[in-house]
C-alpha cells in the first residue's frame, strides 16, 4: 500500500531518518568501533521511519525485519531503536484495519522479544546457569530465578507500555482526521446542496421569464393575424372599408399585399418561437402582461399584508418596451416579496423610479433584517449564521438570482446588498433609443 | 343554409380580426361574442350559434370549462348542441386535449390559415370529418403516450363488421366522401353506419370517435 503525500510530507519524513541515522551512529561510535551490522541497522531502522507514512505496512515488516536480524546478529539495542515508536503510530494511524491490528499485535510480540532478548536471556546465561536453577529447585528457594523474573515482568511491563502508547496515539490520530474529514465532506454536501438549489431557482426564473416572453409576443402576434387577415377577406369578399382597415385611399391590391406580409411575418415569428419554447411546458393560464402601470396595484396589494409601500418616480418617462416593463415589474414584486418576509414592516419600503436619458434605475430600499436592530416578527433571522442554512425558501437571498436573471436578460444590471440598516436591491436598465413614434418591434426586445 | 357562428376570446382587438373574417363569408352568420368562459354559457344559450369559436386560456372560467358547461346545459334544454371549435397558441396543448375530451369537436391554431379555419367551421358544422387528423392524433399521441389503454368496451363488440371499417377509417381521420369511395357506397350510407357507430358507442361526434379510438387502443 502506497499512500500519496506531498513532496514536503516526504522530505520532512527523509529528512527526520536521516538525522536519526547520523545520530544513531555517532553516539554508537563515541563508545567504541562502528561495525559493519551496526551501520546495517541503523540504516535499516532509518528506512522504516522514513517509509511510515509513504508506506506504513512496508515500514512495519522492515522495523520487524531489521529488529529481528538484529538480535540474531546478537547487537545490543540502539538509539535507532527509537524508530520503532513512529512505525507503531504510523500503522495505527495511516494503515487498513488489518496493519492496525498487526500493529497491535506488534506492541507485546515486540515488547516480549525484546524483554527476553535483552533482560531475561542474557540473565539466565549469566547467573541461572541450569545447574544453579536444578539446584535452587532443589533446596525449593531461588533467589537468582526470582530475580530474572522480576526484572523480566518490569522491563516487558515497561516496553509494552511505551509501545502502546505510540500506538494508542495513532489511533486517536486516526479518529481525529476522520471526523475532521466527515466534516469537511458534511461542509462540501452542503455547499452542493445550496449551489444546486441556486441553479434550480436560476431555471425556474428562466423558464417563467420564457414563458412570459412567449405570452407577449403570442398575443400581439396572434391579434396582428387575426387582423390582417380579417380585413383582407372582408375587404376582397365586399369591398366594404371596415374602419379597421388602415387607409381607404390605398389600393385595393397594395392593402392585401401589406395585410398578407404581416399575417405571414407575424406567423413566422410565432413559428420561431414555439420551436424556441418546444419543451416547456405550458400549463399555466395566461393574463394579461404586468407592466408599469400595474406598480400602483402591486404597492396596493403589498399594503393590504400589511407592508407601507412608497412609489417614488423621478424625471421624464420614456417608452421602456413591454418585456422590460415587465422586468421592472417583476424584480418590484420580488424585492417586495423579500422585504415582506424580512424587513421591519413598520418601516415603509421605498420603490423609487428615476428615469434617466438612456437608462431608468429602479432602486427598492427596505429595513435590512440582517442589521439586528429592531427586526421584531423575523428575529429568527437576525442572526448571519442562520439566514441561508435551515429553511432556504425563507433566506433573504432567495429571491436575488431571480431578480438579476431579469435584469440581464433585459439588458441591465441589478445589485442587491445590505446598506448599514437598510438593504437596497439597485436594478439599472436601458431605455431603447427612441423610435420614430413606433413600440419596440416584438423582434428587438426579445434580443434585448 | 346560413351558420349562426359565436366567438369567445378575452382580447378584443382578437376578437374584432375573426369578426371581420367571418362577416367575409355569405354564409357564415356571426351572431353573438364573449370576453371570458361565464358570459360565453349566458350567450351560447340566448343566440344558439351552430359553432363557437372558444379561446381555451381565458381569466375566470377557462375555455374547457364553458365547453362543459355549454354542451350540458343545451343537453338539459333538449336543445341541438353547438359544434365547439378550441382556439390555441400552441400546437401540443394539453389544455386543448381536454376541451375535446370535454366536448370540443376540434382545435385550430390561432395562426392557421383563414382558409383553414373557415373549412374548420363548415366542417364541424356538417360533421362530414375532423379538422386536422393528423394534428389531432399528434395531439392525443402527445398527451395519451403513457397512459395506459384501456381495453374497448362491450359496446365496441356490438358493431358489425361493416361498422367497424367505418369505425376504423374515421378514426383515421378520412372524410365522408372518401370513405364512400372506398367502400364503394354512397355518402348517404356512410352518414347512416357512422351515426349508428356513435350512437352505439354513446359518441357525440367523429372527433370523439378519434378520442375514443386513441384512448382504447383502436387506432392505427
Amino acid at each position: 500500500m502506497i499512500r500519496a503525500l506531498t513532496s514536503r510530507q516526504l522530505g520532512t519524513d527523509i529528512g527526520v531518518a536521516a538525522l536519526l541515522v547520523v545520530v544513531a551512529l555517532a553516539y554508537t561510535a563515541q563508545s567504541g568501533y562502528v561495525g559493519f551490522a551496526d551501520a546495517g541497522v541503523a540504516l535499516g531502522m532509518g528506512v522504516a521511519l522514513a517509509l511510515r507514512r509513504f508506506s506504513p505496512p512496508l515500514a512495519l515488516i522492515l522495523a520487524w525485519l531489521v529488529a529481528v536480524l538484529q538480535m540474531l546478529l546478537r547487537q545490543d539495542p540502539g538509539l535507532a531503536d527509537l524508530a520503532i515508536l513512529p512505525v507503531l503510530y504510523s500503522s495505527a494511524a495511516y494503515g487498513p484495519s488489518v496493519l492496525r491490528w498487526l500493529g497491535f499485535a506488534s506492541t507485546f510480540v515486540g515488547a516480549a522479544l525484546a524483554t527476553l532478548y535483552t533482560v531475561t536471556i542474557p540473565a539466565l546465561l549469566t547467573y541461572a546457569t541450569p545447574s544453579v536453577i536444578y539446584q535452587g529447585l532443589r533446596a525449593g528457594l531461588n533467589g537468582e530465578l526470582a530475580t530474572v523474573a522480576e526484572s523480566t515482568l518490569i522491563v516487558f511491563t515497561g516496553a509494552v507500555a511505551v509501545f502502546i502508547l505510540s500506538w494508542v496515539l495513532g489511533v486517536l490520530t486516526r479518529a481525529f482526521s476522520r471526523s475532521e474529514a466527515s466534516r469537511t465532506a458534511q461542509q462540501a454536501a452542503e455547499n452542493d446542496r445550496l449551489l444546486a438549489e441556486q441553479a434550480v431557482i436560476v431555471e425556474q426564473e428562466r423558464n417563467r421569464i420564457a414563458r412570459d416572453m412567449h405570452d407577449i409576443v403570442a398575443h400581439s402576434l396572434a391579434v396582428v393575424i387575426a387582423q390582417a387577415d380579417g380585413a383582407r377577406y372582408l375587404h376582397a369578399s365586399s369591398g366594404i372599408h371596415h374602419d379597421q382597415i388602415a387607409n381607404p385611399r390605398d389600393g385595393h391590391n397594395l392593402v392585401d399585399e401589406s395585410l398578407s406580409t404581416i399575417a405571414s411575418t407575424a406567423r413566422g415569428a410565432l413559428a420561431d418561437f414555439r420551436v424556441l419554447l418546444g419543451e416547456l411546458r405550458h400549463n399555466e393560464p395566461s393574463g394579461p402582461q404586468p407592466g408599469l402601470g400595474e406598480l400602483d396595484d402591486l404597492a396596493r396589494q403589498f399594503g393590504s399584508t400589511g407592508l407601507t409601500v412608497e412609489l417614488r418616480t423621478s424625471g421624464v418617462s420614456a417608452p421602456l418596451g413591454s418585456p422590460r416593463e415587465l422586468a421592472v415589474y417583476r424584480i418590484v414584486q420580488e424585492a417586495l416579496t423579500n422585504a415582506l418576509r424580512h424587513a421591519d414592516r413598520a418601516k415603509p419600503v421605498v420603490v423609487a423610479l428615476d428615469w434617466g436619458r438612456e437608462e431608468l434605475w429602479v432602486t427598492v430600499t427596505s429595513t435590512n433584517p440582517l442589521a439586528g436592530v429592531g427586526v421584531g416578527a423575523d428575529s429568527a433571522l437576525a442572526t448571519p449564521s442562520t439566514g441561508a442554512a435551515p429553511e432556504p425558501a425563507a433566506g433573504p437571498g432567495h429571491g436575488i438570482p431571480g431578480m438579476i436573471e431579469r435584469a440581464t436578460l433585459a439588458g441591465g444590471v441589478l445589485a442587491a446588498a445590505p446598506r448599514g440598516t437598510l438593504f437596497v436591491v439597485s436594478a439599472q436598465l436601458p431605455i431603447p433609443a427612441a423610435t420614430t413614434g413606433l413600440q419596440p418591434t416584438p423582434s428587438r426586445a426579445v434580443t434585448a | 343554409m346560413v351558420i349562426r357562428v359565436a366567438l369567445v376570446d378575452d382580447q378584443a382587438l382578437f376578437r374584432s380580426g375573426l369578426r371581420m373574417l367571418v362577416a367575409s363569408q355569405p354564409d357564415l352568420l356571426l351572431v353573438g361574442e364573449a370576453a371570458d368562459g361565464a358570459s360565453s354559457v349566458e350567450l351560447a344559450a340566448v343566440v344558439h350559434p351552430n359553432v363557437i369559436l372558444m379561446d381555451v386560456r381565458m381569466p375566470g372560467m377557462n375555455g374547457i370549462e364553458a365547453t362543459q358547461h355549454i354542451l350540458a346545459a343545451a343537453d338539459a334544454r333538449g336543445a341541438a348542441r353547438p359544434r365547439i371549435i378550441v382556439l390555441t397558441t400552441f400546437d401540443l396543448d394539453e389544455a386543448a386535449a381536454r376541451a375535446i375530451r370535454s366536448g370540443a369537436s376540434g382545435f385550430v391554431l390561432k395562426d392557421a390559415e383563414p382558409a383553414f379555419l373557415l373549412s374548420a367551421i363548415r366542417m364541424v358544422h356538417s360533421g362530414s370529418a375532423v379538422i386536422a387528423p393528423s394534428a389531432t392524433r399528434e395531439l392525443f399521441d402527445h398527451f395519451t403516450a403513457g397512459s395506459a389503454k384501456t381495453p374497448p368496451p362491450s359496446a365496441f363488440d356490438s358493431l358489425t363488421v361493416r361498422e367497424r371499417a367505418i369505425f376504423s377509417q374515421v378514426a383515421r381521420g378520412l372524410s365522408n366522401a372518401e370513405i364512400a369511395s372506398d367502400e364503394f357506397v354512397s355518402e348517404a350510407t356512410v352518414k347512416t353506419h357512422l351515426s349508428r357507430v356513435l350512437g352505439k358507442l354513446g359518441l357525440r361526434d367523429r372527433v370523439q370517435l378519434v378520442v375514443f379510438a386513441y384512448e382504447h387502443g383502436l387506432a392505427g
